[in-house]
């Protein structure tokens, strides 16, 4: 069966998600090194078990104003590049047809399922990282 | 045999024996008279004959003998050098290298060759056949000087005896003089026999010694000779079999072990840390005694690490030699500091940006000849490659007495390029107009060629010396020559460094760029024309306060302050900070994907408590302090 999972979270009240496959792990927020001269939504680095671990602001990055405070960040890989994501609060995991919608392209967002009559969307981890 | 598994093993020492053999020629040219380096190219083609031989390597094999030969001819003062052998020389060890990294040769310049040092050889045996029995023949390698009694009867028939004893056994590889002369006793007191490498030595001595009139059986092995060229590298056993006392490793395990030794390093930083919190005595003596140990583990693979640096610098003679033939530049190449060390994997990643910059002064610098003469300058060109040692890094420049740098053409390009105004340009010093070279893209030659690319060069070594913590400098002087300055850390992987503060946020930066550090009240800091300097012993230091390039919050003006002064571009500048904390020695953590790049930064470190902390650019600072 092609089915995939999700990890959702929320930021500012809306639902996002990433495929779980990507996710390393998940902590709660943590304080890190400030990055000097970096991008404003590089919230800085962590050292994750001998690892150095950039920590990225995704609603920074996403460019949604900031009103909550986040709780939790997710640690990712991708391309061999692991990184952290801050998000408000983590929801949960859902199941996914892994062909659902993922042909949405609209920025950092690469496609979107609706559970529950609320929409979730799934971030393109492949933009988040790359700078623009 | 199944020798899939010695190929790797065949081709590394292959490899090193033909750039040992390259080298030796180069000397050659240079001293025709050296007797140690034809001694040298011929252990190396014989080594090379031998290995090649035993993994079925036919080609190699046999080019290798043909150039055995005319070596040998050439030992022998049957040839005289000169430099079309040379060249031909070159050429077969160049085909020999090809063979052994399996790059395609065609077959027919091969077939091609070896019949020109077939040629060479007969040509040469001809023209001495007559005075044959004037010359010596020597033998080298494996050798017994068998020496007969001076009132010795049959001189002849023992000598026939002895040859015979040898042949019998399996192990007669040559002799010296002809055996021809040898059993008609056409020789003096004694005479050579050249053994098989595996022969039983202490057995044919005792053999022969029993034969009647022999006075003595000397050994000659390779001892004397091998003991002196490779020093240690070999013992020689009493029964005179060869014990190598170094082995191969592979450059990954050796990283491993250097990153394992790194991280026990900062282990026992936290350790430390840990213990001092405690105030346990008993704690803190066993941890000293580990630490001294630890310490004595990282300094073993340190030098583990460390090599000369002639293991790179000596491949260059060659290719500059044909380069400064192919542009007709009459170029004389100098090495100096050849023995000074490096860390092994640092010197690798300098192979090619110094290649580029050797090449840079061979193709832009030197002028040819006759502009040489015109510029009432020697005809030949001096090319320096010198490595020096520093405080805490190592210095490497290429220099040249060529043309050097036109910085009103780099400045009228720089304008052009937009790089800076007309207005800007009038202010600069010629070191800042010299470092536009150093920006991508930039290159002041209309056309690129297949020799030095297409600008993408200097901009290249200039990065490469950031990622290792160095610096790269230019310095010129139009019409007379130009120098460019590689400072790179001793080492890669642990560097020497002090941790510092400014308000809540701690950096690092490497030894290799601080001159000193000084601590001053705040009354000390001057203004001149809206900068901030101090002085120090006469001279004004321009101030760069980190916290203004970092943007760091700082509440208000303190009443003493710490200054790091560092040397970048032959400018001395002092970075302002809150305080000195420690110095440490700190693994590099290079910086990547979303974080390259950043202004300012050179990498990270994981600090003893466990906080990751960033390495900062001394150079990327002043660049940007510049820009201010």
């Amino acid at each position: 069966m092609d089915l995939n999972q999700i990890i959702v979270f929320e930021l500012e009240n809306k639902l996002y998600s990433i495929e779980i496959n990507y996710v390393m792990d998940v902590y709660e927020y943590m304080e890190s090194i400030r990055v000097p001269n970096s991008e404003d939504y590089i919230e800085g680095i962590i050292n994750l078990r001998g690892n150095v671990i950039t920590l990225i602001n995704l609603k920074k990055r996403l460019k949604i104003d900031r009103n909550k405070k986040e709780k939790n960040v997710i640690i990712c890989e991708f391309n061999k590049e692991k990184f952290g994501l801050t998000v408000d609060e983590i929801i949960g995991i859902e199941n996914i047809d892994k062909t659902v919608n993922t042909d949405y392209d609209s920025g950092f967002v690469k496609g979107f399922i609706e559970r529950d009559n609320r929409e979730i969307m799934i971030i393109d981890l492949g933009r988040i990282i790359t700078k623009t | 045999m199944n020798t899939s598994k010695y190929e790797k093993l065949f081709i590394s020492e292959a490899i090193d024996y033909i750039e040992q053999i390259s080298d030796s020629i180069l000397e050659l040219e240079r001293e025709p008279n050296n007797i140690e380096s034809v001694n040298s190219i011929f252990r190396g083609l014989h080594t090379i004959k031998g290995m090649a031989a035993s993994m079925g390597y036919g080609d190699i094999t046999q080019i290798a003998h043909q150039l055995e030969d005319i070596i040998d001819l050439v030992k022998n003062g049957k040839i005289k050098l000169y430099k079309e052998l040379i060249d031909i020389l070159l050429k077969g060890n160049d085909y020999m290298e090809m063979l052994v990294q399996k790059k395609p040769v065609d077959p027919d310049i091969l077939r091609s060759f070896r019949s020109v040092l077939k040629s060479i050889e007969a040509g040469s045996e001809k023209s001495i056949e007559s005075k044959t029995s004037e010359l010596v023949k020597t033998v080298t390698g494996n050798v017994l000087d068998i020496i007969f009694e001076d009132d010795v009867v049959l001189k002849a028939a023992r000598a026939f005896v002895v040859m015979k004893a040898i042949q019998d056994t399996g192990y007669y590889n040559d002799c010296a003089p002809s055996y021809n002369d040898i059993l008609e006793g056409k020789f003096e007191k004694n005479f050579k026999v050249e053994l098989k490498d595996n022969a039983p030595i202490q057995d044919l001595i005792k053999q022969i010694k029993s034969i009647p009139e022999i006075k003595d059986v000397k050994h000659l092995a390779e001892k004397q000779i091998k003991n002196k060229i490779e020093d240690k590298s070999y013992d020689i056993d009493e029964s005179g079999i060869k014990v190598k006392n170094d082995i191969r490793v592979s450059l990954d395990r050796l990283d491993n072990l250097q990153n394992f030794a790194s991280e026990l390093v900062i282990a026992r930083g936290r350790l430390q840390q840990l213990a001092y919190g405690l105030q346990d005595n008993e704690l803190i003596n066993s941890l000293n005694n580990t630490s001294k140990i630890i310490a004595n583990i990282q300094d073993e693979v340190m030098k583990i690490r460390m090599v000369p640096v002639w293991q790179v610098f000596d491949r260059y003679p060659r290719y500059i030699r044909d380069l400064s033939n192919n542009l007709k530049k009459n170029i004389n190449f100098e090495i100096k500091g050849r023995s000074i060390e490096l860390d092994r994997s640092l010197l690798n990643t300098l192979a090619d940006p110094l290649l580029h910059l050797l090449k840079n002064s061979v193709d832009h610098g030197i002028e040819l000849p006759e502009e040489r003469l015109s510029a009432n300058k020697s005809e030949q060109g001096t090319l320096i490659l010198e490595a020096k040692r520093l405080k805490n890094a190592i210095m490497i420049s290429v220099t040249d007495d060529g043309k050097g740098i036109d910085e009103n053409r780099i400045l009228i390009m720089a304008i052009k390029k937009g790089l800076v105004t007309e207005e800007q340009a009038k202010n600069m010093s010629k070191q800042e107009i010299l470092n536009f070279i150093t920006y991508s893209g930039f290159s002041t030659r209309e056309k690129a060629n297949d020799i030095s690319g297409r600008g993408v060069g200097v901009d290249a070594v200039k990065n490469i010396l950031k990622k290792i913590g160095g610096s790269f400098e230019i310095h010129s002087e139009y019409g007379k020559g130009t120098t460019f300055n590689l400072k790179v850390p001793l080492t890669l992987a642990i560097i020497k460094s002090l941790n510092i503060r400014v308000e809540k946020e701690r950096y690092i930066i490497p030894l290799t760029h601080i001159n000193e550090t000084i601590d001053i009240p705040t009354t000390e800091i001057q203004n001149i024309m809206g900068r901030e300097v101090f002085v120090l012993r006469e001279d004004v230091i321009p101030i760069i306060r980190l916290s203004d390039l970092f943007n760091i919050d700082t509440n208000k003006e303190k009443a003493k302050y710490s200054l790091v002064i560092v040397n970048v571009e032959d400018n001395d500048f002092a970075l302002l900070i809150d305080e000195f904390i420690e110095q440490t020695e700190i693994v590099v953590k290079s910086l990547k994907g979303i974080l390259s790049d950043i202004k300012g930064l050179a990498g990270i470190t994981i600090l003893n408590d466990g906080m990751p902390s960033f390495i900062i650019d001394v150079p990327g600072i002043f660049e940007m302090a510049k820009v201010r």
